[in-house]
């Protein structure tokens, strides 16, 4: 046995965890190793030490008495055995639920929101500007065309109403994405309403 | 019109027969299982067994989570938990079963509370420098000042901390402690052996300043 694998084993062998033939060897190192033999007893008092020293944190018996008057309402409240419910009690009272629910609800709805935003971005500008110049001028041609044909019909929304929520479920439904239904009454456009379109030979969502 | 219903009304009665012999073979183990033992004296018994045990629960959930009020409710949220699957306890080291629901419980705190120290790598540069002058001899004459032990084991990573109070305080075998902390029994004593080495850098640190 080398000094590396005395040093290795130190903790199993001052724990009385090694097996009698492994701890044999090391004995016999450290008769021949004084370096190792040193470190053994250095690390050996140290560890006694730290163990007789550390403090131990005896439960109080206020917490005894808390756990046998909960116990006692877990078997009035549940006679039968591996009640399902109630099984976090205790951390409800310190975290309520709906505050994990504030924290995991709206980031889904802004990851929703950013990721429709993103593809949009990416669908409508980066790829055909891109890799399409030609295409990018006959979606461009395509808008026109299809704005001027709802003015010419006087068809300028399918369903009319302010409410991002309603015209948002509305396009939903005849969609096969779900469209972003963006307020932008602040930036002067006050939303009139959805009308379902075509570009690119697909159906989309035209906010008015 | 006769024929069918002769070899319907059969295989209904087949397996009429086929159900009632695995109804019979259900009943008989779970009469077994349970003997009729009353809520009353199931909770002493399970009180019996696993209350011994509340010194050295409170214990390693007072070092995981170093908050009295939280290592409590941690404890009683556990007790609930060992209770309520107590029947599928079959085991002899109640302890070991007890200290590793607790484990769990704390864990499931910890990350609640997005306490993410158990993750963190120790800082080295912090402890790493100042105290090559401590010699181990120092370190061992200061080893029996409590509060400083208590100062520097709160600052190590919740694994160590762990692992420190499992093996010094409830005296713990490796193997049973590979089975609470989820962990292969090769593993125990290398951590066990780097819990160590970061708690004499610690405490080095700390008399160094």
């Amino acid at each position: 046995m080398d000094c590396r694998e005395a040093i290795k084993l130190m903790d199993g062998y001052l724990d009385c965890e090694l097996d009698p033939i492994t701890s044999q060897t090391i004995e016999q190192h450290l008769r021949e190793c004084g370096r190792c033999d040193q470190a053994y007893k250095t690390h050996g008092s140290l560890i006694r030490a730290i163990g007789n020293a550390t403090p131990y944190f005896k439960a109080p018996a206020e917490l005894r008495e808390r756990i046998q008057s909960s116990l006692r309402e877990e078997t009035t409240e549940h006679p039968v055995r591996n009640g399902v419910p109630g099984a976090q009690v205790v951390f409800h009272k310190r975290q309520p639920e709906p505050r994990s629910i504030l924290s995991e609800i709206p980031w889904n709805w802004l990851g929703l929101a950013a990721a429709i935003i993103l593809a949009a971005i990416i669908a409508f500008n980066v790829v055909p500007r891109a890799q399409r110049p030609e295409a990018d001028q006959f979606l461009a041609t395509q808008l026109i065309a299809s704005h001027a044909r709802s003015l010419m019909a006087n068809h300028l929304t399918d369903v009319a109403s302010s409410d991002q929520h309603t015209v948002k479920p509305w396009l939903d439904a005849k969609l096969d994405f779900a469209p972003a239904v963006v307020d932008l009454s602040e930036k002067g456009f006050p939303l009139i309403g959805g009308r379902l379109d075509y570009l690119d030979n697909r159906p989309v969502a035209a906010l008015i | 019109m006769v024929l069918p219903l002769k070899a319907e009304h059969a295989s209904q009665t087949e397996d009429f027969e086929s159900t009632a012999k695995i109804v019979k073979f259900a009943v008989v183990p779970k009469k077994h299982e349970e003997p009729d033992q009353s809520p009353k004296e199931e909770l002493m018994s399970f009180e019996a067994a696993m209350l011994p045990h509340l010194d050295a629960a409170h214990n390693l959930a007072r070092w995981l989570l170093r908050n009295e009020q939280d290592a409590q409710d941690v404890v009683q949220e556990a007790y609930l938990r060992a209770f309520r699957s107590f029947s599928g306890f079959h085991g002899t080291n109640g302890r070991a079963w007890l200290l590793t629901i607790v484990r769990n419980t704390s864990y499931t705190l910890l990350k609640k509370n997005r306490a993410v120290d158990f993750t963190t790598p120790f800082d080295e540069e912090i402890h790493a420098t100042g105290h090559e002058s401590v010699s181990p001899a120092t370190i061992l004459e200061h080893s029996e000042d409590a509060e400083l032990i208590r100062e520097a084991m709160d600052e190590l990573p919740a694994e160590f901390r762990e692992i420190l109070a499992l093996r010094h305080q409830e005296g713990l075998s490796y193997k049973e402690i590979a089975d609470i902390a989820q962990i292969p029994l090769g593993t125990v004593m290398s951590r066990l052996a780097r819990a160590r080495d970061k708690l004499k850098e610690y405490l080095a640190a700390r008399m160094s300043k």
